[in-house]
């Protein structure tokens, strides 16, 4: 009796041990915690060496990327990242180190990704992110231009007679839960005075299964998301987007604040693709340019006169190896969102501005 | 005695005191971390607007109202979907509980089959079969329905019939209605007292005559006109809908449900003593009669218990609507609400409480009819004695 009462205590004395010891465990690692928390919030992580030179020395840039939208960023068969998005981390990789197979892509949610990149994990963030005022005051990063105009679009059935947002006046519309979108969506309704009924499904893939089955006339999201979403259906022919765009996100890659040699580096890859489609230069003809193009602006961005690239504290063929290797901006697009993939953009907004989209490489001079 | 009642109050003091700290901690942590955001704590969000749509509202509701009155248009469809599935669930249980314990074979193995089959597939399973297999692959396109006549379509978009719009006499017929059942259930109470005292007199053709009075000032006065449900380019512009999302969630959650409640039926009916249907037996009650009148009232205080918490689990379980978008009120606030404004502890907070309150208020109610029974019985064999005539 009395053994199983002391045996009884002794439990109970273990059992409280444990309680407090985890209660103050949990109170001291909190308070050590902090000063991390604070310090991760600064720009360079390593003080001392700059983004450029880590890069160079680990031999590889690490990029952010989406964890698998088809056309932007996802592995291919072999394992390999593949995607718009990943171009242009292998145009940088391109211009520093002068290997396009050079990066290591980090697969990142939305919510880790400004994390990955404030606390150094990553040298550039290229998913699909827009870019808004509080991002780039609150942050602590630097938005270095923008690879892709995306905006609020709406998919509808191509048998359905809908051909415009006007039609959409009494239709069924799915969305997915708790994101902006589905503000835009009624501000947009109320606005024009149109009815219309909202399924809110918690996924994206469910809100375009419920069109795929009619149980929608439309599904409405970001319009690069539901290329994306389409060429999951059974007959992705059958469904088309509507011309409208009902939101502005502009989509680029974004870099840690207070490290402008880096920035511009990244700002800089994404404007040499863009000029290089203006002057005609494809990752086929970039040799025979660079031998006899007699434009100056092309032999800037080739490398073959003047020193640009060297102000940016890189090799002057970097303008070329980008071409060389990745191809202008225009292949870039075809061979991953346009007509030769098969999520079958139109260039739309991000044709070249002088092709009638508003895609502008500022000038190489 | 003294010293182990001592050492009690002591260990459960520290207990008491380590849990407080604990919230303490967290609430402290909290409350930092909120304020240093800039966010604070409040329940203010709930008067601003809410901005988005919600398909199905049982009260008026646009855009432009607030937060606050999505959370009474998640509850109210949350009450919508558990009234609905729990009479479902109530009624098949019954049925699918006498069936396993008939006698003929083919009867009670279809109710073995039935339960055995449904009780082991989780229950979101069963919403996402009648949603996404159901609904979204076996119905036809909208344009293609489905149809019975003019009055019922069947579709991806669910099930139309017909509505019933209120005319002027509308208003004398839900009076008449709710009295004429009032009439009909007391004339039953006043049956049962009369056998109580061993007068034995026909009642039931006063209640029949009372429907067939109904029936006829309906016929007369016609409370409701009927509008046929009519085709437009998106949608039905007449008729009464019964979307998808509901119909998965009911149905689903009802057949589930119905399968435990079945069994409680059953185990409870086996629980009256064999004696009292022997009893029934040698008195001449047919078979129907010791049912009705022996042993389901006694198998109804052994039932109720179990059949409460399956309730209970059915209004719980209307929370995976949100996977087929059934707007309810885990789906509207603590989803859409939650996510447009931030306020994750007010909204999850707000939202545990009314699920609790919800359920206790079940259990209240079960209790207080599970009492109410066993009172009457109780008092039926201590003062009203039968007269020996």
């Amino acid at each position: 009796m009395v053994n199983k009462r002391s045996r009884r205590t002794a439990l109970w004395g273990l059992f409280l041990a444990v309680f407090v010891t985890i209660a103050l465990a949990s109170c001291g690692s909190s308070k050590s915690e902090e000063p991390a928390a604070a310090e991760s919030s600064t720009a360079a992580p390593e003080t001392g060496k700059s983004t450029l030179e880590l890069v160079k020395e680990r031999g590889k840039v690490i990029v952010g990327v989406t964890a698998g939208i088809p056309g932007y960023s996802a592995p291919d068969s072999e394992g390999i990242w593949q995607g718009f998005d990943v171009d242009l981390g292998r145009a940088v990789a391109a211009a520093v180190l002068g290997d396009p197979d050079a990066i290591e892509c980090r697969p990142l949610s939305a919510k880790e990704r400004f994390t990955a990149l404030q606390s150094g994990e990553i040298d550039v963030l290229v998913r699909v992110t827009t870019w808004t005022a509080t991002r780039d005051s609150q942050l602590g990063v630097n938005f270095s231009g923008v690879n892709y105009y995306d905006g609020q679009g709406f998919m509808v059935a191509k048998g359905s007679g809908i051909t415009s947002l006007a039609d959409l006046d009494g239709a069924t519309v799915a969305v997915q839960s708790g994101t902006t979108t589905e503000l835009n969506l009624s501000d947009y309704f109320r606005k024009n005075n149109m009815d219309f009924e909202l399924i809110t499904f918690e996924k994206n893939d469910q809100a375009s299964a419920a069109l795929e089955a009619g149980r929608a006339d439309a599904v409405t999201s970001d319009q690069s998301q539901l290329y994306a979403l389409r060429t999951k259906f059974k007959e992705p022919e059958n469904f088309i987007m509507l011309p409208e765009l009902i939101s502005k996100e502009p989509l680029g890659p974004v870099v840690r604040q207070g490290d402008d040699e880096w920035f511009n580096i990244v700002k800089w890859a994404l404007f040499a693709m863009l000029n290089a489609e203006e002057y005609g230069i494809t990752s086929d003809n970039v040799d025979e340019m660079k031998e006899t193009s007699d434009n100056p602006n092309v032999k800037r961005l080739l490398g073959s006169e003047g020193g640009v690239w060297e102000g940016f504290g890189l090799e002057n063929n970097a303008g070329y190896n980008i071409i060389k290797y990745i191809g202008n901006y225009g292949e870039s697009f075809e061979r991953n969102l346009g007509s030769g993939s098969p999520l079958n953009i139109s260039r739309g907004l991000n044709a070249l501005w002088t092709k009638g989209g508003i895609q502008y490489g500022m000038p190489i001079r | 005695m003294n010293r182990t009642k001592t050492r009690s109050i002591t260990i459960q003091t520290a207990i008491i005191i380590v849990l407080i700290a604990i919230f303490t901690f967290f609430g402290y942590n909290y409350i930092r971390n909120i304020t240093s955001r800039n966010i604070g704590i409040g329940f203010g969000f709930m008067r601003e607007t809410a901005g988005f749509s919600i398909s199905q509202t049982l009260i008026s509701y646009t855009e432009s109202d607030t937060f606050g009155r999505t959370f009474v248009i998640g509850l109210l469809n949350t009450l919508v979907a558990s009234i609905i599935g729990i009479v479902l669930a109530t009624l098949l249980g019954f049925l699918i509980g006498l069936m396993r314990l008939s006698k003929n074979k083919l009867i009670h193995n279809v109710a073995v089959f039935y339960v055995e089959t449904l009780r082991n597939i989780p229950p979101l399973l069963h919403v996402l079969f009648w949603y996404q297999v159901v609904f979204l692959n076996v119905l036809p396109p909208f344009k293609e329905s489905f149809k019975l006549g003019d009055w019922l379509y069947i579709n991806v978009r669910g099930i139309t019939i017909p509505s019933f719009i209120p005319q002027t006499s509308a208003t004398s017929f839900r009076i008449l209605f709710f009295v004429s059942i009032v009439a009909i259930f007391y004339i039953g109470y006043v049956k049962k007292k009369m056998v109580l005292r061993g007068v034995h007199k026909k009642l039931w053709p006063l209640q029949l005559a009372i429907i067939l009075a109904l029936v006829l000032f309906t016929a007369i006065a016609k409370p409701f006109q009927i509008v046929l449900p009519e085709i437009t380019k998106f949608k039905f512009s007449s008729g009464t809908t019964i979307r998808p999302e509901l119909f998965s969630v009911v149905v689903a959650l009802g057949t589930y449900t119905s399968t435990y409640i079945s069994e409680a039926v059953r185990s409870s009916i086996i629980a009256v003593p064999k004696g009292q249907l022997e009893a029934a037996k040698s008195l001449g009650f047919n078979r129907y009669r010791r049912l009705q009148l022996i042993i389901i009232p006694q198998a109804m205080r052994t039932m109720i218990p179990p059949v409460t918490n399956q309730y209970l689990n059915l209004i719980k379980n209307t929370s995976l609507g949100m996977a087929v978008a059934y707007p309810d009120l885990t789906s509207v606030f603590a989803g859409t609400t939650l996510n447009q404004t931030g306020r994750a502890l007010e909204v999850m907070s707000l939202v545990m409480l009314t699920y609790l309150s919800i359920s206790l208020v079940t259990s209240l109610l079960m209790n207080w009819y599970n009492r109410s029974i066993i009172n009457k019985k109780g008092e039926l064999l201590e003062k009203e004695e039968v007269p020996l005539e």
